[in-house]
């Protein structure tokens, strides 16, 4: 593409070091002064945690940061279970299957930076071995056709995505999720509000997070 | 790639959210630009990501547990609400059949009862540092399923597991170390001493 992309440091997680994103910002704050826009919804947001600084925060014993991890992976995990076939009370038994062996496997993880794909392998596996207890129980005569033991032709993608939103981390990972995986398709509006920007700083906003995404993947 | 045709403009294309009047403009740039191309393919491949499993919400109870479920498990000791001892039959003995056991290398078992809680562990040496343990668990009553947590005086040898929806559960790799194991629950939990040093 060859084009320089302007990044804020509010987009930035905590990943990005400060003197990174001060400097791609300018040493500015992220709002222009004098700037069309003076509506400020709410000030800038501490950056976001890490996944690898919650996970250490997890191992020394401190509620808070798993409080975040949930919040943070709850729904991806749930939704793994429901693609993987699972009912809505199953997907909730496979959720916290997932999140005991995260408790479990706090000072064993190998890459804490891969915790997004490693609780949806969780997850899956779990919603595998759930189908094949159900399947199990069922008298032989009853028993339909067995469906594909892996209908999910994009599951390789998917924990790519998911794991490199959170090393994008920040507004952008909340952004590009709120954009293209909240199944109620927040407006524009909807999405300004709560993130605090400005509904025209959207637009171009989720180019510069998509574009600083694909860079992570590539 | 021409300085107007930008990564937000591809993705506005592809959105559907460009005017009608750059709409053709950026197709042609599209068609004969393999890099801008390859940009917008990688759109629709995120985009399809998306698209194929939205992230739904769980429901509000669960995420309540899920937090609770840190509480319990990293509280000295497990759990929040009355502790009571299991007992029993706790001699171990060998498998009667179907496993052999070579030096170092075997199988043991051990069953503890205690307030309607029957557990049943099954200890394979696998190695001189380590053992696998496998389980069963039964419990009376309709409460929430019992959780197993077995600790040590190191904390990061501490594990957990949720058993599936028969009982059953699995630990690999358990550190030797570990000399308690509990059953615990919201309401109460189950305590008993363990020694996996010994080869049962």
């Amino acid at each position: 593409m060859g084009e320089v992309v302007p990044f804020r440091a509010s987009e930035a997680s905590s990943d990005t070091p400060p003197h990174v994103a001060a400097a791609a910002n300018g040493g500015r704050d992220t709002a222009a002064p004098g700037g069309p826009s003076p509506r400020r919804i709410r000030p800038p947001a501490l950056a976001a945690p890490s996944d690898h600084e919650l996970l250490e925060r997890c191992r020394a014993s401190d509620a808070g940061a798993w409080d975040q991890l949930v919040e943070r992976y709850e729904r991806l995990v749930f939704s793994v279970a429901l693609r993987n076939g699972m009912s809505r009370e199953d997907a909730a038994d496979v959720t916290q299957t997932t999140f005991v062996a995260l408790i479990d496997s706090l000072h064993r993880l190998e890459d804490d930076t891969r915790l997004a794909s490693w609780l949806m392998t969780v997850a899956r596996r779990q919603s595998w071995r759930v189908r094949s207890t159900s399947r199990r129980d069922v008298p032989l005569e009853a028993a339909a056709e067995p469906a594909a033991d892996d209908p999910y032709e994009l599951w390789d993608t998917q924990t790519v995505v998911h794991d490199a939103l959170a090393a994008l981390g920040g507004t952008c990972r909340d952004l590009l999720l709120a954009l293209y995986f909240d199944p109620d398709e927040p407006s524009y509006a909807d999405i300004a509000t709560r993130l605090g920007r400005s509904i025209g700083g959207i637009g171009p906003l989720r180019g510069r997070c998509l574009e600083r995404l694909r860079t992570i993947m590539t | 790639m021409p300085t107007s045709i930008t990564f937000t403009t591809l993705l506005d294309w592809v959105d559907g959210r460009l005017e009608a009047d750059r709409t053709a403009a950026v197709a042609a740039h599209v068609a004969e630009t393999p890099e801008a191309a390859e940009t917008v393919e990688w759109i629709r491949s995120f985009r399809e990501a998306g698209t194929s499993m939205p992230l739904e919400a769980p429901p509000a109870d669960l995420s309540a547990e899920l937090r609770a479920a840190f509480r319990r498990h990293t509280a000295v000791p497990p759990g929040t609400g009355a502790v009571g001892e299991l007992s029993g039959d706790t001699r171990p003995f060998r498998i009667a059949a179907g496993a052999r056991a070579t030096a170092g290398e075997g199988v043991g078992h051990v069953v503890l009862e205690g307030d309607g809680t029957t557990l049943t562990l099954s200890v394979l040496n696998r190695r001189p540092d380590v053992v696998d343990l496998h389980g069963h668990v039964a419990w009376t009553g309709t409460g929430q399923r019992p959780e197993i947590v077995i600790t040590a005086p190191d904390p990061t040898s501490r594990r957990v597991a949720r058993p599936e929806a028969n009982g059953e559960f699995r630990l690999t790799d358990v550190a030797r170390g570990v000399d308690e194991v509990w059953v615990v629950s919201p309401a109460a939990s189950l305590h008993a001493r363990l020694d996996l040093r010994s080869d049962l």
